[in-house]
């Protein structure tokens, strides 16, 4: 297969049951090779979403397109280089691993000699080239996970979606599972759509990120991008040496701070809004104050994200875009 | 000789031979017997053994004639009718004979016709049988033959039309192939030791 | 393409739930032959009767198993997950319902050779065993088809599970009512008639009575019954191919 060149970009996509819009106006892009973050409280849509996009469920409205094709005309073409991890997955607990891979790479018409040595190679990654000949059914369910992923890589895909990937494992198991997805996104640059609840994950591999709330998206951006539309700085920290006239020189400030006195040193938040970073160093010297480090004090993503998130008390029903038949 | 003697010699003379020619001509006695009055001219008899033995699904005929004994002809049906002796009941004969009665549509003075009924032995026990004549304009009486005695033995057989081999063997042999399946599957992977 | 049917037959015998029902109709099929062969009063039913009650245990049994496994082949796997993954790959929709359909109908072929040794001591003497495998063959793949099929449908439209085992259980009920429930004397009222000629299951037992009951064994004596069997497969299909156009896993709501 040649490479495509893989990319998501969705108009106005959204899903309607009844009277509740699942997912309501969606429109965002995601550039190819990507490692894209898409966030979300709980019943925000985010599943909803990647399965409109996998093609498991049609949109009620809007359009979308996966490497340059139509989620709804052109289905057959993009199930063949997507991979999905859900977030919950059944297995065949009769099959082996060994033989539950095989049997999707038959599924994804993939030459035999091809898909047993490509069977064996991620059984390899996923740690399960051990059991590989156990049933499924005696799995626990960190191994069921990993066996999961592999399914999702078994088609070699260009663009892999996945749905909360790291779930119910052990600290081990998601750094496995984080550096596979770092791996295949370095080395063969598939992009990766990642729907994540683990916030630290998602700011340590993500560079662009979407926040969806109520069905509606509420900012994309990189994660400085989304800082900055929050006002995300907390300030400056200037940790300064604790000498004699130290605390009484702070106390002369023109601003407040914020001390706290640790033995040998002081720390010192300090809003940034108030003074350049420039400045405050001229001040600290002019007084007197030894400066030991600056700091800038930035909102972390999950605070960014609970801001972002916060109830805006928006109507639900604005305007229902045009509806497929 | 005198007058008179020839006279009574004459008269007994007729009067014997009158009753000798009495019963041909008179149109209400019987050719081959004595008939009283207002008795039935129809003669119901089974020919077939008076006693009868065999095992329950058997398939028994039973052989009878009717005879018309009068002089005018007869129509009317005859049938067969089947008494469980020690449940003192008639039994239903839907199970036990296709055409239990049998038309007939004139029997004439002095004929006699043989009839059969086929009855197929549903229940073991004890039983009577009787063949019976019922006359279409119903100025007779039905007539019955004397009755034949029927004895039934249950049927046993544990393994009737090699039942048995199938009704065993085939359970047995497809739990057996779906263990063996089952269980050199579980061995290639590790499951039994 | 038929890895998506393979898998099933697979595992319909390595997870036990085709061998259970295959296991379980032998053992009833051993049990009604033995009972008709040597029970006191069933054993003098005529012969022709006696091959009657066996088909019609059957026919019946195969349409109960296909209606049970059909009706949950499509929602099970909804709901236990397994799906999601079948839809992502390129196999259409279709192809997935059409290997499931297969699938039974595989088993009912294991389970109809299973009947033939029994359908032949059974007839042994008479000169109906060919007709007997035949007739039993015949309405029961046709049956077993049609109402897999319509149950197949019924699973993809409800996606439930248990919503749709009912639905097409109750179907076979409302079906096998005629000749399995109604007395002989409701049966010839002019409603019970209109019921009988109606009711394909009716029709193929009815079949079954008129060929091995009184011996009417050709084709052309039995096309009264085969046709109406045939106009319901026809529209059981038409159901499983507008139901099974497009498969959708249940949203999140």
């Amino acid at each position: 297969m040649g490479v495509l060149s893989p990319s998501i970009s969705t108009s106005n996509l959204s899903k309607i049951y009844g009277r509740f819009k699942a997912v309501d106006s969606l429109t965002m892009n995601v550039e190819s090779g990507d490692i894209f973050g898409f966030l979300g409280p709980n019943g925000s849509g985010k599943t909803t979403t990647i399965r409109m996009l996998c093609g498991l469920i049609l949109p009620s409205a809007g359009k979308a397109e996966i490497a340059g094709f139509d989620i709804i005309k052109d289905g057959v073409e993009i199930r063949k280089i997507i991979g999905l991890f859900p977030e919950s997955s059944g297995f065949y607990n009769w099959m082996s691993a060994e033989e539950y891979l095989n049997y999707f790479a038959a599924l994804y018409k993939i030459n035999a000699q091809i898909a047993k040595k490509r069977t064996k190679d991620l059984l390899e990654k996923v740690e399960l080239a051990g059991k590989s000949h156990v049933p499924i059914g005696y799995y626990s369910r960190g191994m069921k996970q990993r066996l999961g992923l592999a399914r999702t890589l078994i088609n070699d895909p260009q663009i892999i979606f996945l749905d909360e990937p790291t779930l119910g494992l052990d600290p081990k198991g998601q750094q496995d599972i984080q550096k596979i997805l770092f791996d295949l996104n370095h080395d063969k640059g598939i992009t990766i759509f990642l729907s994540s609840h683990a916030l630290n994950e998602v700011s340590s591999l993500c560079k662009n990120v979407a926040i969806l709330n109520r069905g509606r998206l509420v900012a994309q951006g990189t994660i400085d991008e989304l800082r900055k539309r929050v006002e995300g700085s907390k300030g400056l920290l200037v940790t300064i040496l604790n000498s004699s006239g130290a605390q009484e020189a702070l106390s002369h400030m023109p601003f407040q701070v914020d001390v706290k006195a640790d033995g040998k040193l002081i720390h010192v938040t300090i809003p940034e809004t108030f003074e350049s970073v420039n400045g405050i160093i001229d001040r600290f010297e002019k007084n007197g104050l030894q400066i030991y480090e600056i700091i800038r004090q930035e909102m972390n993503l999950e605070e960014i994200f609970i801001k972002l998130t916060a109830d805006t008390r928006k109507p639900l029903d604005q305007g229902v875009p045009k509806q497929h038949a | 000789m005198r007058l008179s003697v020839k006279v009574t010699v004459v008269s007994l003379l007729s009067l014997s031979l009158f009753s000798l020619l009495m019963p041909l001509h008179s149109p209400d006695q019987s050719v081959f017997g004595e008939l009283s009055p207002g008795s039935n001219p129809i003669k119901m008899e089974i020919t077939s053994s008076s006693s009868i033995n065999a095992i329950a699904g058997q398939i028994i005929t039973v052989s009878g004639t009717i005879t018309n004994l009068g002089s005018s002809p007869v129509g009317g049906i005859a049938y067969i009718s089947i008494i469980d002796v020690n449940n003192k009941i008639p039994i239903d004969l839907e199970d036990w004979s296709a055409h239990k009665g049998i038309a007939i549509d004139s029997i004439e003075p002095g004929q006699s016709i043989p009839m059969e009924w086929n009855v197929r032995l549903v229940k073991d026990g004890s039983y009577t049988i009787v063949i019976l004549f019922s006359s279409n304009d119903g100025s007779m009486s039905t007539t019955s033959s004397v009755k034949t005695f029927l004895e039934v033995a249950p049927k046993h057989s544990l393994n009737p039309g090699n039942v048995l081999p199938v009704a065993f063997g085939v359970p047995v042999l497809l739990m057996a192939i779906l263990g063996i399946i089952n269980y050199s599957r579980g061995k290639k992977m590790g499951i039994y030791e | 393409m038929l890895e998506f049917f393979r898998r099933e037959v697979y595992g319909n015998f390595y997870s036990w739930r085709g061998a259970a029902w295959l296991v379980a109709a032998s053992l009833i099929f051993s049990l009604v032959a033995y009972l008709l062969m040597t029970d006191k009063e069933l054993s003098l039913l005529q012969q022709g009767e006696m091959i009657y009650i066996l088909g019609e245990v059957i026919v019946a049994l195969g349409v109960v198993m296909s209606a049970a496994s059909a009706s949950s082949t499509i929602s099970g796997e909804m709901e236990a997950g397994t799906m999601e993954s079948i839809l992502l790959t390129p196999i259409t929709h279709r192809q997935i319902a059409v290997q499931k359909l297969l699938s039974i109908l595989s088993i009912w072929a294991i389970f109809y050779l299973i009947s033939v040794p029994y359908l032949v001591v059974v007839s042994l003497g008479t000169n109906l065993t060919l007709a007997a495998v035949f007739y039993v063959g015949f309405f029961g793949t046709i049956l077993v088809t049609a109402i897999s099929s319509l149950s197949i449908a019924i699973s993809a439209k409800l996606k439930s599970s248990k919503s749709s085992m009912m639905t097409a259980l109750m179907t076979i009920i409302i079906l096998l009512a005629p000749t399995m429930f109604f007395s002989t004397l409701f049966r010839t009222t002019s409603f019970g008639i209109m019921l009988d000629q109606i009711n394909p299951v009716s029709h193929a037992i009815n079949s079954l009575d008129s060929v091995l009951v009184d011996n009417q064994q050709t084709l052309a004596e039995q096309f009264n019954h085969i046709w109406p069997v045939i106009v319901f497969l026809i529209i059981c299909m038409s159901l499983f191919m507008i139901y099974t156009k497009r498969l959708e896993v249940q949203g999140t709501q």
